[in-house]
Order: structure tokens, then sequence, then C-alpha cells
């Protein structure tokens, strides 16, 4: 065995560029499924990450058609809302929710910044069931005040570069859309950079500034101890019924989580389907590759034949050459796949997008396994035609 | 005759048919009869359509014949199954070729270890090694073991093809124009390391259509339209 390997990897070297050019075919293929699958896994650990640090009693109820960004529509969720959901029975408190990316402006450097509002009234409740609380200063009391609650990463020196490379303080001002603005409160580190960089004033400053009447979310926690899934159902019925339209959506963390994960999945599904399709292109490279090279070796295969060459050695060594054509662009496209994964993370960290890249075992082995597998599959046509030459017919090949 | 009086290779009327389409048909051989023991040393010999390669392939089990028993080492082997034959070619037969057929990406002595990929050998690697290079010696390549194909002369690239042969010791060596590439000074080099190893006791059959060449042998059988025209024991020369 060891001896037939070592003879197939002579041979390999003989035709050295056309192996490389069949290989290049694998190598495109695993880098494009190796850098999806190791994107979206990431993405999917960050997911449940942010869910796992959800309050689990915390229902989000959005509408179906609010908008991204600054408009919003007349279909939005208003106070008339949130006074109905707030009735349904066995919810705790509701309370409204804006988010969006402001123009701020601290030490004569302007950001793009992640910020979320919340009515005064729940704030620290609010924060809490994301899991946050105040490192120090005080919570958002007042709904006039132009005050701001800043995440942990803006007072960290070592963030410092990638933010207004100078540390914000309680009592510091900074503009948000041109408005002066006081911290008035700084949060504890959760770890997570996207999250540690938000920023949290009121709702009516956040309607202020992008003009607008109604909320993205509206937040109800359910009483302790009850089924949360059935609240939001109750408060689905209850708000369409007061809303006189089917447009709203109330869900519970574990319903979002589900649909989170199934889309992604989906989504992965897709792309690695596409992936697949290119990694099969680079399988009929192979194929077309072995096919010339059994014809080119005809007799040298009469020759192995005739010294004692049975039918499956013959195949072995066609088998194993293909294998190993898959096999080493199944390694080169793993390294610059997880390469091209870390050169969109650099990318997007540039342009301030957080994202995970997962490198797992499970992904090297899948893909190797993969790249080997396509490679033995596509010589076996080939090897097959090989192994089946009369060894007579082979020899007389000139 | 040299040697014991047993029989290595044995043809019973043995028929070789090629046909062309449903209608043309071509009697490479037709009849043969032919028994050559063990030890002897036969040049089969004829102008080409003679059927005298189709009587190396046949007697090389490298094909089947179309009529007729063939027998290889007292086994017959007209019914053996295509593996079966891979076997007893690898473990009988030592195959020479007009032009070396060596594998270029493997040195002289991977060349010679080549055909031990193929049997079942328990041995070591180690113990194989030692075994080729000392059939390298034997055919004067000692020093140039680790040469590729394409660094050695024809000649030397035949030797490395006749320690190939001789690997698993088979019974018979099967040279098929062993010298049709070679210069005359190689040609008798090759001639006389083939005598040499008929004299230590290997069958040689020798497939030519040089008559120089074939006088080495102890044996003449001629070959015409498929049928033995000829065969005649030589007397020893010197």
């Amino acid at each position: 065995m060891i001896g037939i390997l070592n003879f197939v990897i002579r041979n390999l070297r003989r035709r050295k560029l056309r192996n490389w050019i069949t290989i290049a075919g694998i190598i495109i293929g695993v880098i494009a499924i190796v850098s999806l699958i190791s994107l979206s896994e990431g993405l999917k650990s960050a997911i449940n990450n942010e869910f796992n640090n959800l309050g689990t009693n915390r229902i989000t109820v959005t509408s179906k058609y609010a908008s991204f960004g600054g408009s919003r529509s007349n279909q939005g969720l208003t106070d008339n809302d949130i006074k109905v959901v707030e009735k349904v029975s066995d919810v705790d408190f509701a309370s409204g929710s804006l988010s969006g990316f402001l123009e701020t402006k601290y030490n004569q450097k302007t950001l793009m910044t992640s910020y979320t509002s919340y009515d005064p009234e729940h704030f620290q409740e609010m924060l809490k069931q994301n899991n946050k609380s105040l490192e120090k200063g005080n919570y958002i009391t007042d709904e006039k005040s132009k005050s701001v609650i800043v995440g942990y990463s803006y007072i960290d020196e070592s963030k410092n570069k990638d933010l207004f490379d100078k540390t914000l303080d309680l009592g510091k001002k900074i503009k948000i859309s041109g408005t002066d603005y006081t911290v008035v409160g700084v949060l504890k580190k959760t770890g997570d950079v996207r999250s540690d960089t938000v920023m949290y004033i009121s709702n009516n400053n956040l309607k202020e500034i992008t003009n607008s009447e109604t909320y993205d979310k509206i937040y109800a926690i359910a009483k302790e101890g009850k089924d949360v899934e059935v609240v939001a159902a109750r408060i689905q019925n209850k708000l369409e019924k007061a809303r006189d339209a089917k447009d709203i959506i109330a869900t519970s963390p574990i319903q979002e989580s589900k649909s989170q994960q199934d889309t992604l999945g989906m989504v992965t599904i897709v792309i690695i389907g596409i992936a697949c399709i290119s990694l099969l292109v680079g399988g009929i490279g192979i194929l077309n590759s072995m096919y010339t090279s059994v014809f080119e070796r005809k007799k040298e295969i009469g020759v192995l034949k005739a010294i004692g060459a049975k039918k499956r050695d013959i195949l072995m060594i066609f088998l194993l050459e293909s294998g190993i054509i898959g096999l080493i662009g199944g390694t080169i496209g793993v390294l610059l796949g997880f390469g091209l994964a870390g050169l969109v993370k650099l990318v997007a960290a540039q342009i301030g997008i957080t994202i995970t890249i997962s490198i797992t075992l499970n992904i090297i082995l899948l893909a190797l396994g993969f790249s080997f597998l396509i490679g033995v599959i596509s010589g076996m046509i080939p090897a097959y035609i090989a192994s089946s030459q009369a060894p007579v017919d082979a020899l007389r090949e000139e | 005759m040299a040697g014991k009086e047993k029989a290595v290779v044995e043809l019973k009327d043995v028929y070789k048919i090629y046909c062309m389409g449903t209608e043309v048909c071509v009697n490479a051989l037709s009849g043969v009869d032919l028994r050559i023991n063990n030890g002897e040393f036969v040049a089969i010999m004829g102008p080409s359509g003679s059927g005298k390669s189709t009587m190396m392939h046949i007697v090389g089990a490298l094909d089947l014949p179309s009529k007729g028993k063939v027998f290889l080492d007292g086994t017959n082997i007209s019914e053996l199954s295509e593996d079966d034959l891979a076997k007893i070619r690898g473990k009988t037969i030592g195959f020479v070729f007009q032009d070396f057929n060596l594998i270029p990406t493997l040195t002289a002595l991977e060349n010679v270890m080549l055909p031990m990929l193929f049997q079942d050998s328990n041995k070591s690697t180690e113990l194989q090694e030692k075994h080729c290079k000392a059939l390298l010696s034997l055919v004067g390549l000692g020093e140039r073991v680790n040469h590729k194909p394409s660094e050695l002369s024809g000649g030397q690239q035949q030797r490395v093809a006749i320690a190939r042969s001789l690997v698993n010791d088979p019974e018979i060596i099967l040279a098929d124009e062993p010298t049709g590439a070679l210069d005359s000074k190689s040609s008798q080099e090759i001639m006389d390391l083939l005598k040499d190893l008929n004299k230590k006791g290997k069958t040689i059959i020798l497939i030519t259509h040089d008559k120089t060449v074939a006088n080495v042998a102890k044996r003449h059988i001629a070959l015409k339209d498929g049928k033995i025209v000829e065969d005649k024991i030589m007397h020893e020369k010197k």
C-alpha cells in the first residue's frame, strides 16, 4: 500500500502543470465552501450567544411593515398599542423602543454609532432584559433631558483606535446628530464588541432625531412563572383586534431565536449548494484530467499488468491518484478558505462590523473528506476504464 | 536438452482467431503444439505477421487462446480469470520488452521493486530492497540503483528491465525483441546476460526476427502463417 502510494505520488509529479490546473478547480470550490461555512457558523454561534443573554420572559412585538432606517410607516407601533399590550393579562409591563445608526461626534471625530432608545420609566428593566447593567453613573429617568448611556467600549482605552481616539466618561459631552448630549451612565462590559458599542437615549429624544411618531418594537415582560409563548399569542390576538389589522408579530425569545436560526440555516444551505456546484465543476476537471491520463498511459497500464498487476491494483492506483488530487486541492482550499473568512472579518472590522468566524476541526475534516471523496468519485470511471484494459491491447499501444 | 525434463510451457492445438467484423477472420495461430522444458533457451522466430507476437502473448498469459489448451508451469491457464492470470504472470513469467518499458518517474531500484508491489509478499521493505539491489548488481548496475531511466543508456535500461523480470524469481524469462532498440555492442551484452541467466537455470524464451540474435538460443522455432514450420535443436557453439 505504501509502495503504491509512493508510485502514485511519483506519477502525479510527472504532469505537474496539468495536475495543478486540475487541483485549482478543487481549491476554488473548497475555498468557497470553507469560507462560507466558517462565516455562517460564526454568525450562528453569535446569534445563539445573543439569545442566551436575553431575558426569557420578554416578548417582542414588531410591525410586519416596519421599514428599516429613518422613515417609519404609519403602520408603526404607537403609544396606544403599548397601552393595549399592558392590559393583556399576565403582562407585567410594556415599553416601546427604537433603534438606528446616528452620526456621533466627539474629540473632532465623527462615527456612525448604533443607538437604542427606551422609555425612561423602564430603562433599567429593559437593559436588564438585555443582560446589561450600569458600571457607573445613573439610568436615564427624564425623557426630555439630553442624556446618554454608553457601552463599556467607550471607556476602554484599548478600543480607542476604533472609536473616538479618546475615552468617554461620565459628564463628557458628545454631539448626536448635531445636538449635545451628556454621558450619565456607562454599562458593564459584556465582551461582545457589537453590544458594547451601543449608546442608549430616551425614546423621546430618538423619536425627535429621527422624526418618528412610532416605535420599532414594543417589549412586553410577562409576569414571572407564566408561559411566555401563551402570553405572546394573547398579545398578538389582542393587538390585532385593537389595530383591526393583521400586521404585527409578537414573538418570545425562543421563537425568535428559532426563526433566525431557520432563516440562517436556509441561507447557509443555498450558499453551500452554490459552492458545491463549483466543487462539482472541479470534480469534472479531475474526471477530464484522469481520462486523458488513462489514454496517455495505456502502454504503462499494459506493462503493469504484464508484471503482475491485478485489476484492483490498477483501480487502486488511479483512484488514489484522483483522490490525492482532490485531497491536495482540499488542503489548500481549507487554508485559503479560512484565510478568506479571516480577511472578510478584517475588512468588516475596518468598517465597524464585528463578524465572528468559526474554525473548527469539523469543518476541516468535512472539507478534506469531501474533497478526497470528490476526487475518488471523479476518478472512478477513468480508473475503471484503465483497469479493464486488456493487457495485450494496452501493450500494443505505441 | 538442458535441465530437468519438466514442461514449463505447453501449448496443445492452440488457435488464436481475430475477426474483423463478422466475415473476415485471421488465424494468428492455427493449431500450434509446443512444449518447452525447464531450463531451455528457445528462440521463436518468424517474419512480421507470422504470429510470433500472438505466440508471445499466449505464452506470457497476456492473452487467452480462442481454442486449445495452454499450460504454464503445469497449470491450465485457458480458463483462468483475469486476476488469476495476472497472479500467474507476476509469479511465473518475467517480461523483457523491446522498448524496455520502464516507468520513467521511478529510479532503477524502484522499477525493479515494482512487480513486488502486486504480489502478496510479507517481506519487509528493507529485505525487498536488498533483494533488488542484488539483482541490479547481477546485471552490472550495482552503482546506478538511484538513477532514473532517462539517466541511463538503452543497454543499461534493458538491464534494469531484466533485473525487474527476475524480481519474483520466475520460471520463465519472456523476451520480446530485447535487442531491437539497441546498438550491436549493447545487444551483445544483453544476449550474454540472457545466456548467463539460462546457465543459472532460467528458461528463456526469446521472440525475435533477427537470426544473429536467435543464434544464442539452443532451440529454434520458426513460425509462418500461425503454424510452426521448423523446430530444431541448435548445436552448442564455442
